[in-house]
Parts: structure tokens; C-alpha cells; sequence
């Protein structure tokens, strides 16, 4: 039985450009984006009763703000280890291209059967980054497509929303103490983010999170499945009083007695991670690994290793092109940048963080490694930060100030950050042509500036520099892995003739510019 | 740090209430005996010298440990004179703020390897956090005085006054990289002059659930090359002419001397007579709406290993409030927490029902598929069946719950997840669990108990 969607609540643009996905849709805002219902108006009562799913995989879908996350395997491409030559097997969860109800054209609700020989074998890592409302109820469904390289192995799935308050068991993805999703089957999770207030939770649940399976964990997630999530502020998308907001209000977390500023110009979410690729070649080849002889070979921020962590992102778009001919890939290799972009197809998320002179730029740092890393922004000396594991950092009544200055941000496997930094100086001097920029007919120069772990002796991929010739948009540095850049742009009124063509209002995270389309033909 | 006459109130029903059940948490020190089945603090107290000091005769013992793939390994560590196991990790003392404490270290003659001493030329303990410690006796060693094995029945004693409370690690200060790594250190927590249901001035606990976990790893490589070289009669540095610290690759991952799924075997489990101390941590659930006042489990981090280990709780944020022994300004909230080697944390614990699911049964706003369309992993689960917190369904008939009223499960464990294996077994190692019991129930008026079926 297929349940009529709720008035009130649609499901279009879930997927919002540059493969950000959302649960939070509906009618109406100014800034593009629109809210449902306040909490309590969306889930329970009125719900139509629906049966269990029955064993047909007729999908059930639920009837609040619901994403589909689809898991499975496929190659993922590294420095030394690219698309043409030995591309790196993984596993982890990618979302459906359209995610509108079938009734609508879309894939959110269609049998798992159909989604099998579209997206089976064509993996995403790393995980699309999920963004909810505080306030708001949704529901991930998860959905086991099965391996196509391996398709003896019948491993099942779970999600694991990583430091969901006040979690229920049913719904923390853990197999042992909970269900796993089997091929070919669904799994609906719920999540219920209480606002500030809420019993037990004076903060509310705004902030960064992370996701990964946990089913076999250290074997699914080190092959890929792993993702960012977040939470936004109530304070982001209604005025305190409860009207809601016609322009999005950018701070990461509402607002305390103590008055921490937490607002931002641009946002861009780093997610922390290692690549050992022995397992990845012994599961590809049907052998077993020993765990705990785990020692990496690449480190990578949102699934990439410099310099390809500095790629723009990767649309849903460009990756529907080209189911047919990803084996081929890159067909017609026209310049290195060009074929840097084709080999990312599969590692849709960027790490390229771009800014004005002046902007508060906010990191949200998250790290789904084993490793401990220290990451720092070069040449930014005071950089706050204003949060812990998606808490504020403010005290147990709201009035201590407890956010500090740092040149670094240490993170713990499992652990997040959120850091607020002023974009350092445009200094002409030193400025470079933005070739991306040029590409697409505009013109315009930055400043470049490293982001990158502290870790020296790990920034390699896997002992080299470049291993594939020239590095990536003219990426500086005898470094590989865990690093990212900063492009700094002069303020429109500092550079009137370079800037007219600046970067543009920023509508989602990790959101880069310009979004290179990957040239027709060459995929 | 609010305090209430009301927690307190709350917190003395719940002891009142679980009287005889876990009676454990004021326990004696010798792990033997028929201890009720928990994995609450086991508190060894000492004894009272007639100078009034708190004393503890421990010596350095050699014995095996049994990791769940089957393996055993040798180890050392620190045991009660007179016990007649080994055991591992040493006794936790706990000690009441202001106390002097005496502790007194022999090293036994080594006697082959499941009796006696080390076979280690000296050793000796440090007490990190601890101010003013003084030593007597043995032979002076780097970092304090040492028990020397050449002197027979050579002794050092140890004393210092409990000036901070809070949670704190004892270890060999003696060749650390080997003896530390080889199991020589306990758990040492100083309650609050204000009480025992306290962490720190004011910082109220449910005192039936305050809880331990000792965080160490192990290479058994090492541990092997001490017990074969010890076999064959060397003591002294010949016994480690073959033990290589650089080359230390961990393949076991312990909270108090176990490995997952050993950790949540009960206190004093008889599997396992060389490691006493359970790691699996309970809280019963708060209801907000029911009137009464759940207090917050204590948990008690302690990084015994050489090694930073980042620690995640599932389930809910834990909220720290002191680190090594002192208390934190304010209170600082976190899913996981790295916890450096040598490093303590004290977290309180609390789970709220904020879905009110408990009890009513009332529906999850989206439906859980049917269960035959789920797997199982490994044919068994702690899942109840249901989603509700207390209620039960049965699970598909191939499937084996251990869901005993209904209650949560959630996994605590190291978030580098190579930790959480045990050598190459996933679900294992650096991992324990959470059981979430359902709220308190209202027996009679005032009086508040724990959910029969639960217990």
C-alpha cells in the first residue's frame, strides 16, 4: 500500500545541488529552502496504519520527511590507484538521483529490485551529507542493493547515526542490538531531534554528527561507509518568538545567555578518514585481512586524498550521465584537472573551501578514521572553537562561555568540531589566476592557503607525492593526503576589476564555485 | 553544580530499593566468593591499621588471562596478599577524602608461572594525582623506591593522605614500557568528604550504578616472549632479552582486564576467576513526566594502556565533569572522548525517555518493517523485539534473545574500530555495553523500584 503523502510536506529537492541531500522540505521560503510543519504537527497522529512491509518489497514509505540512502559497492579512485589503472573496491551509501515519489517520476519509493541495475556497483564515498531540522522528525530509509563485484557476499547493512541523543535501540543501527537490512530489503529509521528544552536536553540537538553501518563495523566502514550529518539550528529558520524566518539565519547553533557568536558566512564540513587499501584488495580478491594489523596508506578529508580533495563537487547529475561508462572512464583524458574531475565521479564531496577576505568561515571537522589527527589551517592563528560533539561550548546553565582560540583542532576517531575563523588576507602580491574560474569564462584570482593535518609524516599518498603526473589545479606543496586549501577572493570592493564575477551566496554546505560540469563525451 | 535534598532523597530510595541485589558495591577485596550477579564498582576498602591509616598489603603476581578467541595470556599485575588467584587488573581501592593511606608492596618469589612473584629484578607503584607520596624501604629506582627481588621479603611502603577525590589510576613505576604493558595497574577512586554518593562536592550519583572501566591493550607477542623466557628460569633483565617494546603491535583490547564479549560477563564471573571486574554499564531510564527524580549513573574512564583510545558511547552525550582527578569548571558535553594513556574522565550517564514510549506501547511513527524481512547478525540479539522501551515481542524463531524485560542495549566502545576486534574477530575487544533499564516504578507512594521483570 502506498500511503498519500502528507499535506503539507513534500518530498522534491531532497537531493539539493551538489548531491547535499536534505530531509527537510516543503513549500515556501525567501532563501529557496522551506520548512515543514513544527515538531509534533509532523509524526503520529493522523498517520495511516499501514501494514509491516510485506515480504513482496512493496516499499512502505513513510509518511514524514524521509530520505533513501541505497548501500553497496563499487571503486573509488586514489592517487597511484586511479579509475584506469586499479581503483580502490569499497563499499558505502549513496542516495537515489530523484528523490521524488514514483508517482511523481521519482525513485523515493520505488522496489529495491528497481533500483538494483541502476545503482548497484556504483558506490559513493564519501557518504552524501545529510542535513535535518532541529524539530523536525524524518525518517532515513536504508536500502540493501547487494554487491555487484561481490555478489556471493549477502552482507546486510545498518545506519548508525553517530551521537543521536537520548537514541532508541531499535533505531542506532547497531546489528547485534538491533535488526540489519538484508539485500534486497528496506529499513526504515526514525529520528526525532528535539529541540532546546526537551527533557534531558537543555542544548536542543543542533549540530555536527556523523553516520556510518555498523554491521561489521571496522570492515564497513574503513571499505567507505561513512558520511557527515547535521543537525541545523531552530534559531537558522524561525525567529525565537517561533514566525518563521524569510532569510536563512547562518549560525550553527542557537543562541545562550552567554551570547556566543556562532554565525557565518560560509560553511564547509571536513570529514576526516584513512584508506589502508590491503583489506579493500583482499575483500575485491576474496581474501580475509587481520584487523588489527591496520596501518593506512592514504589519509583523506571527505573521502579523497589531496590533490584531489580540492575538486569541485561532484553533482548527481554528472554521475546519472554516466552509469554505462564508468569502466571506461576517463575516455577522452583532455587536460590533468579534466581528468581529475572524471576520476571523483564516485567521490562527489569536495574539500575545496573558498571565502572572501574577511568572511567567518565555519569548519565542521568530524573524523570516521582510526587515527588520531591534529588539523590546522595555515596561517590563520585564532580560530575559535565553538563546539564539541555537536554540543555548544557553553556551560550546564547556558551562561559560561566555555568556546577557546586555537591553531588546531585535535580529533579523536568518532569525535567532531566546529570552528569559526576569520578568512585571512588577499594579498595581490601573491595572487594566483583561479583557472577553474577561467574554464568557465570568468575571471578572478585568490590567494591560496592550506588546510591540512599536522601529521606531516602521513600527508603522502601512499609514500608518493603525485603519483599520476601533474597535480591538480595547480596544487601547491610536496603533500598528498589529509589536506585541503583555502581560497581567499579579494571583497568586491577591494578588487572591483577581478571580482565582478566573485563568488556567489553560498546555499549549501561544502558548496564550491565554480561547479564544473564534467565536458559531455568525455564519460 | 546544583545539588538537592531531593536527588539525595531519590538516590537513598534507590539504594533502599536495590538492597541485597547489588549489594556489591561496598563489597570486600578478594574477588572470591558468591557475589550477586552485577558489574557495579567493586570497591576494595582496605583495612584500618590501628594508627588509623587505610592499609593495603598488595604484591606483584604473575598468572593468565583469557581472551574470548580462545587465547591466554601471561600477564602481571597487583593482588591482595593472601588471595590465593592472580588477578587482573589489581583491586580497585576506594578510599574516603582526607584518609591516609598505607600501601605495603612485596614481590614474591617467583615460583613458576600461576604462583608467586614477578620474575622482574624490582617493581614498584606510583599513585599519578596523588600529592606528598612518600616511600619507604626497597632500593631508590627513577621514578620512586622499588621492591627489590634479589632481598627476600623485601618490602616498600607507600603513603599519602586522599587530598582530591576523584578517579585515578595506580601503576608500576618501574620499567614501564614492560611491566605497565604486562598488566601492573588497578583503579584508585577517593570519594568526597561529603559522601559516597557523591563523584565531587556536590555532583550527586545513583550510587547502584557507578561504574569502573580501566582501558589497557596488549601485543601477546610480548607477553609470550616474558612467560617463555620466564619458563626457561631467566629473572631479572634476562627475561626480556627477547621483548622488544618498538616492535609492540597490539591484538588485544581490554576494559578491566577483559576483552568484548568477556567484558560484560558479571563481576566475579567463574569463566573467568583471573579478571574479576565486569565493564557493562546500566542506567535506569528517566521518565520525565513520572515525578520522580532519576540520578545519573557515574562513570569512572581510566586509560591503563600506552595508548590514546577514543571512547564512544552510544545511546545519549555523556556529560564530563572532571579529568584526572579534578573537577572541570563546568560541565562539557560529548559523544566520544579520546582518552589520552595515563588519562582519567568522570561522565555521569543518564538516558531520557523523551518518545514516551515506555510503558504505553504506543506506536513509532513509521513502521518497523516485519522482523523475518531483517537479519539477526549471528542468530541471537539483544534487540527485544519491540521498539518500546519494556515491552517485549518475540524475535523470528531461528533467532536467540537475550532481551531480558525489554530493556535497551547500546555498544560503548573505542571508535578506532580496529580496537574493538579481538586479534582478527570483529564485536570484540574495546567494547562494552549500555543497558538501559525502563524509569524507576512507584510501588507505593514515595517508594520507587526498579521494574521487577528487569531485575
Amino acid at each position: 500500500m502506498q500511503p498519500e503523502p502528507k499535506p503539507g510536506i513534500g518530498r522534491r529537492d531532497f537531493l539539493r545541488r551538489g548531491a547535499i541531500a536534505t530531509v527537510v522540505t516543503g513549500a515556501g521560503l525567501a532563501a529557496g529552502r522551506s520548512l515543514m510543519t513544527p515538531a509534533g504537527a509532523a509524526g503520529g497522529a493522523g498517520l495511516p496504519s499501514a501494514a509491516l512491509f510485506p515480504p513482496s518489497n512493496a516499499v512502505d514509505f513513510p509518511t514524514i520527511a524521509s530520505i533513501r540512502l541505497m548501500t553497496t559497492d563499487g571503486h573509488i579512485s586514489f592517487p597511484g590507484r586511479r579509475h584506469s589503472s586499479k581503483p580502490v573496491y569499497a563499499f558505502g551509501f549513496r542516495a537515489v538521483d530523484d528523490s521524488r515519489l514514483v508517482a511523481d517520476g521519482g525513485e523515493l519509493n520505488a522496489n529495491p529490485g528497481d533500483l538494483m541495475e541502476k545503482y548497484r556497483g556504483h558506490v559513493m564515498h564519501s557518504a552524501p551529507t545529510l542535513i535535518a531540522m532541529e524539530g523536525v522528525e524524518f525518517a532515513i530509509v536504508v536500502t540493501n542493493l547487494g554487491f555487484r563485484f561481490r555478489p556471493d557476499l549477502d552482507d546486510s547493512h545498518t545506519l548508525h547515526w553517530h551521537g543521536f541523543r537520548n537514541a532508541t535501540a531499535v533505531f542506532d543501527g547497531v546489528p547485534e542490538l538491533s535488526a540489519a537490512v538484508p539485500p534486497g530489503r528496506d529499513l526504515p529509521y526514525f529520528f526525532d531531534p528535539k529541540l532546546p528544552g526537551a527533557p534531558g536536553q537543555p542544548k536542543g540537538s543542533a549540530g555536527g554528527y556523523m553516520y556510518h553501518c555498523h554491521f561489521e563495523d571496522v570492515e564497513h566502514v574503513q571499505m567507505g561507509m561513512s558520511g557527515i550529518a547535521f543537525i541545523e539550528p531552530r534559531d537558522m529558520w524561525f525567529f525565537p518568538d517561533g514566525t518563521p524566518r524569510a532569510v536563512r539565519n547562518k549560525v550553527a547553533y542557537n543562541p545562550t545567555p552567554a551570547g556566543i557568536d556562532t554565525s557565518f558566512d560560509r560553511e564547509f564540513a571536513l570529514l576526516a578518514n584513512e584508506i589502508d587499501y590491503r583489506p579493500h584488495d583482499n575483500l575485491e580478491t576474496l581474501q580475509l585481512f587481520t584487523w588489527s594489523d591496520y596501518a593506512p596508506q592514504y589519509r583523506t578529508f571527505n573521502g579523497r586524498a589531496y590533490p584531489d580533495t580540492v575538486v569541485p563537487q561532484i553533482t548527481p547529475a554528472e554521475q546519472s550521465a554516466s552509469y554505462q561508462e564508468l569502466l571506461q572512464m576517463p575516455a577522452v583524458p583532455t587536460t590533468p584537472d579534466e581528468e581529475a574531475e572524471a576520476e571523483m565521479l564516485w567521490q562527489q564531496n569536495s574539500s575545496l573551501v573558498q571565502a572572501r577576505e574577511g568572511d567567518r568561515v565555519l569548519i565542521r571537522l568530524s573524523n570516521l578514521g582510526y587515527e588520531i589527527h591534529s588539523v590546522e589551517v595555515v596561517g590563520v592563528n585564532d580560530m575559535r572553537v565553538v563546539a564539541n560533539d555537536a554540543s555548544l561550548l557553553v556551560g550546564k546553565d547556558g551562561t559560561n562561555d566555555l568556546t577557546y582560540l586555537s591553531r588546531r583542532m585535535e580529533i579523536g576517531p568518532g569525535e567532531a568540531r566546529d570552528a569559526i575563523f576569520t578568512a585571512p588576507a588577499y594579498v595581490e602580491a601573491r595572487a594566483e589566476i583561479d583557472t577553474l574560474a577561467s574554464r568557465m569564462g570568468k575571471q578572478r584570482k585568490f590567494c591560496r592557503y592550506l588546510i591540512k593535518s599536522r601529521n606531516t609524516h602521513r600527508l603522502n599518498n601512499n609514500g608518493q607525492i603525485y603519483p599520476d603526473g601533474p597535480s591538480y589545479a595547480g596544487a601547491k606543496g610536496t603533500y598528498g593526503g589529509m589536506v585541503t586549501e583555502l581560497w581567499v577572493y579579494p571583497t568586491l570592493a577591494d578588487a572591483p576589476g577581478l571580482g565582478q564575477d566573485g563568488l556567489p551566496d553560498q546555499i549549501t554546505v561544502n558548496e564550491t564555485f565554480p561547479t564544473l560540469v564534467v565536458p559531455a563525451g568525455q564519460v | 553544580m546544583a545539588f538537592s535534598t531531593r536527588n539525595k532523597l531519590a538516590a537513598i530510595i534507590a539504594v533502599a530499593a536495590m538492597a541485597g541485589g547489588l549489594a556489591a558495591v561496598t563489597g570486600g577485596g578478594s574477588p572470591a566468593g558468591a557475589a550477586p550477579a552485577t558489574s557495579t564498582v567493586i570497591c576494595d576498602n582496605g583495612t584500618v591499621a590501628p594508627d588509623g591509616a587505610i592499609e593495603y598489603n598488595l604484591e606483584a603476581r604473575d598468572g593468565y588471562i583469557q581472551e574470548p578467541d580462545g587465547n591466554t595470556v601471561y600477564a602481571w599485575s597487583y593482588t591482595s596478599v593472601g588471595q590465593p588467584l592472580f588477578q587482573f587488573p589489581g583491586p580497585t581501592m576506594c578510599i574516603d577524602e582526607g584518609a591516609t593511606v598505607r600501601v605495603v608492596l612485596t614481590n614474591p618469589d617467583h615460583v613458576d608461572n600461576l604462583s608467586g612473584g614477578i620474575p622482574a629484578a624490582t617493581t614498584s607503584i606510583l599513585f599519578p594525582g596523588q600529592v606528598g607520596v612518600t616511600a619507604t624501604g626497597g632500593v631508590a629506582g627513577l621514578l620512586t623506591q622499588e621492591v627489590d627481588s634479589a632481598v627476600p621479603g623485601d618490602s616498600v611502603t607507600y603513603e599519602f593522605v586522599a587530598s582530591a577525590p576523584g578517579t585515578y589510576i595506580y601503576q608500576s613505576g618501574t620499567d614501564q614500557a614492560v611491566q605497565v604493558q604486562m598488566g601492573m595497574f588497578g583503579g584508585l577512586i577517593i570519594y568526597p568528604a561529603v559522601g559516597r554518593g557523591f563523584a565531587y562536592d556536590g555532583e550527586p550519583f545513583d550510587t547502584t550504578h557507578e561504574y569502573l572501566l580501566l582501558f589497557h591493550e596488549m601485543d601477546p607477542d610480548l607477553h609470550t616472549e616474558v612467560e617463555l623466557a620466564s619458563r626457561n628460569g631467566l629473572v631479572g633483565d634476562a627475561v626480556l632479552s627477547n621483548y622488544h617494546p618498538l616492535d609492540r603491535k597490539s591484538r588485544y583490547w581490554t576494559i578491566n582486564g577483559r576483552s568484548f564479549p568477556d567484558v560484560i560477563a558479571p563481576n566475579n564471573a567463574p569463566t573467568l576467576p583471573t579478571q574479576p571486574y565486569g565493564g557493562l554499564v546500566r542506567v535506569n531510564a528517566d521518565d520525565p513526566t513520572d515525578g520522580f527524580d532519576q540520578l545519573p549513573s557515574l562513570v569512572r574512564y581510566g586509560n591503563a594502556g600506552l595508548e590514546n583510545h577514543p571512547f564512544h558511547p552510544h545511546g545519549n552525550t555523556l556529560r564530563l565533569i572532571a579529568q584526572d582527578g579534578r573537577p572541570f569548571p563546568d560541565e562539557i558535553e560529548a559523544y566520544t572522548k579520546t582518552v589520552a594513556a595515563g588519562q582519567t574522565f568522570d561522565l555521569l550517564a543518564s538516558w531520557e525517555d523523551v518518545e514516551a514510549w515506555q510503558g504505553n506501547g504506543a506506536p513509532t511513527p513509521i513502521n518497523v518493517p516485519a522482523l523475518d524481512n531483517l537479519v539477526f547478525k549471528g542468530g541471537a540479539s539483544f534487540y527485544s523485539g519491540d521498539p518500546n522501551l519494556g515491552q517485549k515481542q518475540d524475535l523470528p524463531a531461528t533467532v536467540t534473545s537475550y532481551s531480558v524485560c525489554g530493556e535497551y542495549y547500546f555498544p560503548w566502545h573505542s571508535h578506532a574500530l580496529q580496537e574493538i576486534v579481538n586479534y582478527n574477530e570483529g564485536f570484540g575487544g574495546m567494547l562494552t555495553l549500555w543497558r538501559v533499564d525502563p524509569p524507576m516504578e512507584e510501588v507505593s507512594p514515595g517508594v520507587w523500584q526498579p521494574t521487577a521483570a528487569c531485575n
